[in-house]
């Protein structure tokens, strides 16, 4: 069965430059994703007129949702397309890129705002030293289980994409920072600094500036319980206001 | 990120919606809903109300204050969100979109209605039910603008009160926060039909009876 399906790409040439469709016909077979769509587009660059075009470019390294890169808005749900099985998709497929990072060439985009995130959480847990600092506390079984939910987070930028309060018009950092100051806050070292790290989360662009609208928990691609995170992350910001104010 | 006002200024927003402006709005509709047990009983109620002991100082502060600023800055954060209910279309997402737009309504509606009234002074002396209702009955737009205001009002309350728990650390979990979502849509009904049957009482009562003299 020489079934081809109909691929509707959103092109861009480079940052800043006006975007266009482009469609293309891709071959069937059994369980195709839209990644081995875009590397057949790359291996014949022809698009469904039958003219002979440039590559489209996109991101993407694990292939199994862990990097994150491949992230992109697929029949309108920002997801990553390595996992999109074309099974599973309404046809004819559209992808575009996302729309609240630089785009770098098609459906590239520049992820540095989702990290530089996480550097202004200080979204890790200090623990090299001049000497060998020996083992970590132990923690108990339930909370690292649930611990182990949020460490899944792969930085892919789907939440922030679909969250109305993340764009060039706020300095909200978006819903997956704040969900990992949660889990180094939790972790048994990380609790060594668990006041600064929620500090870093109650200013400008911060905890306060998510409007509750929960787009970001329906489609985390890792099913990563943001909202829960907001919340708790709400409260520990209140926790920490009061305390700071009455002790100062 | 060492601002620590935009925290206390964020959280004054929520905590001011609630209290004093949304308790304020709660003796609003429980001062409405006297024209459901009599249009006299209404009438000394408002008198006490326009009588209240430090009547300015207590509008001033605890009133007018912490409305202004929870609308003013409440515009800033309308202007920041960059909705997208159409694209992402659950519920929630709606209900952020639909808190954001009665927001408008109401603050418009607000300032009229207070201004209208207040130049109209409906209120001054007697006779306050058939100046009202004389008022209200005057056109059906006028009507329609209330009906539209006091919906918009309603769910901006109630729907606010579901963000006030999120946003305090009340409810973290999703069945926490959906089981608070079902009791303020029920706020939301309870408000609406008291707004509701008020404004029908003041539409289609024209004489006041004065039920309870016998107690005066
Ligand atoms: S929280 Fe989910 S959607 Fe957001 S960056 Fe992490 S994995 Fe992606
Ligand atoms: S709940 Fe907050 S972080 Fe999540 S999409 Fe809505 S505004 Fe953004
Ligand atoms: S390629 Fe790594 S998440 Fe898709």
């Amino acid at each position: 069965m020489a079934e081809v399906i109909r691929l509707r790409v959103k092109r861009q040439d480079g940052p800043g430059a006006a975007p266009y469709w482009e469609e293309f016909d891709i071959k069937y077979r059994a369980n195709l994703n839209v990644i081995a769509m875009l590397q057949d587009i790359q291996q014949n660059p022809v698009n469904a007129k039958g003219q002979k075009t440039t590559p489209v470019v996109w991101g993407c390294n694990c292939l199994e949702e862990i990097c994150g890169e491949c992230a992109m808005v697929i029949n309108g749900t920002p997801r990553q397309a390595c996992s999109a099985l074309v099974d599973k998709l309404t046809k004819p497929i559209t992808v575009e890129p996302l729309s609240k990072f630089t785009i770098i060439r098609d459906l590239y985009i520049d992820r540095a705002k989702l990290f530089n995130a996480l550097k202004k959480v200080n979204a890790w847990i200090p623990i090299d030293g001049t000497y060998d600092l020996g083992q970590g506390p132990k923690q108990p079984p339930a909370k690292a289980d649930w611990m182990y939910k949020l460490s899944q987070c792969m930085t892919c930028g789907c939440c922030a994409e679909s969250c109305p309060n993340y764009s060039d018009k706020s300095d909200f950092i978006g819903p997956a920072a704040i969900s990992q100051v949660r889990l180094f806050m939790n972790h048994p070292t990380g609790q060594l600094h668990r006041d600064e790290l929620v500090d870093n989360i109650m200013g400008n662009g911060g905890i306060a500036d998510c409007g509750k609208s929960q787009n970001c928990v329906r489609v985390c691609p890792k099913e990563i319980p943001l909202t829960t995170s907001l919340a708790d992350m709400n409260r520990e910001a209140l926790k920490r206001w009061f305390s700071r104010g009455l002790r100062f | 990120m060492t601002d620590q006002n935009h925290f206390l200024i964020r959280k004054l927003h929520s905590l001011l919606g609630l209290f004093p402006v949304g308790a304020f709005f709660f003796e609003h509709t429980l001062t409405n809903s006297f024209t459901l047990i009599g249009p006299d009983l209404w009438e000394k109620w408002c008198w006490c109300l326009h009588n209240l002991p430090f009547k300015v100082p207590i509008e001033i502060l605890f009133i007018f204050i912490p409305l202004a600023f929870h609308a003013l800055y409440g515009l800033w954060i309308v202007y920041v969100a960059k909705n997208n209910a159409l694209r992402y279309t659950y519920w929630r997402n709606w209900a952020f979109y639909l808190q954001r737009i009665t927001a408008l309504i109401t603050i418009v509606f607000v300032t009229w209605h207070v201004w209208a009234l207040k130049a109209a002074e409906l209120f001054v002396g007697s006779g306050g039910f058939v100046n009202f209702h004389n008022y209200l009955t005057s056109s059906p737009a006028l009507l329609a603008i209330y009906v539209v205001g006091w919906v918009a009002a309603v769910f901006h309350f109630s729907n606010g009160i579901w963000g006030f728990l999120a946003s305090w650390g009340i409810t973290v979990g999703p069945r926490a926060q959906s089981y608070a979502y079902v009791a303020c849509m029920l706020v939301f009904c309870l408000f609406t039909a008291a707004g509701l049957a008020a404004l029908y009482q003041l539409v289609t009562v024209s004489t006041v009876t004065p039920l309870y003299s016998m107690m005066y």
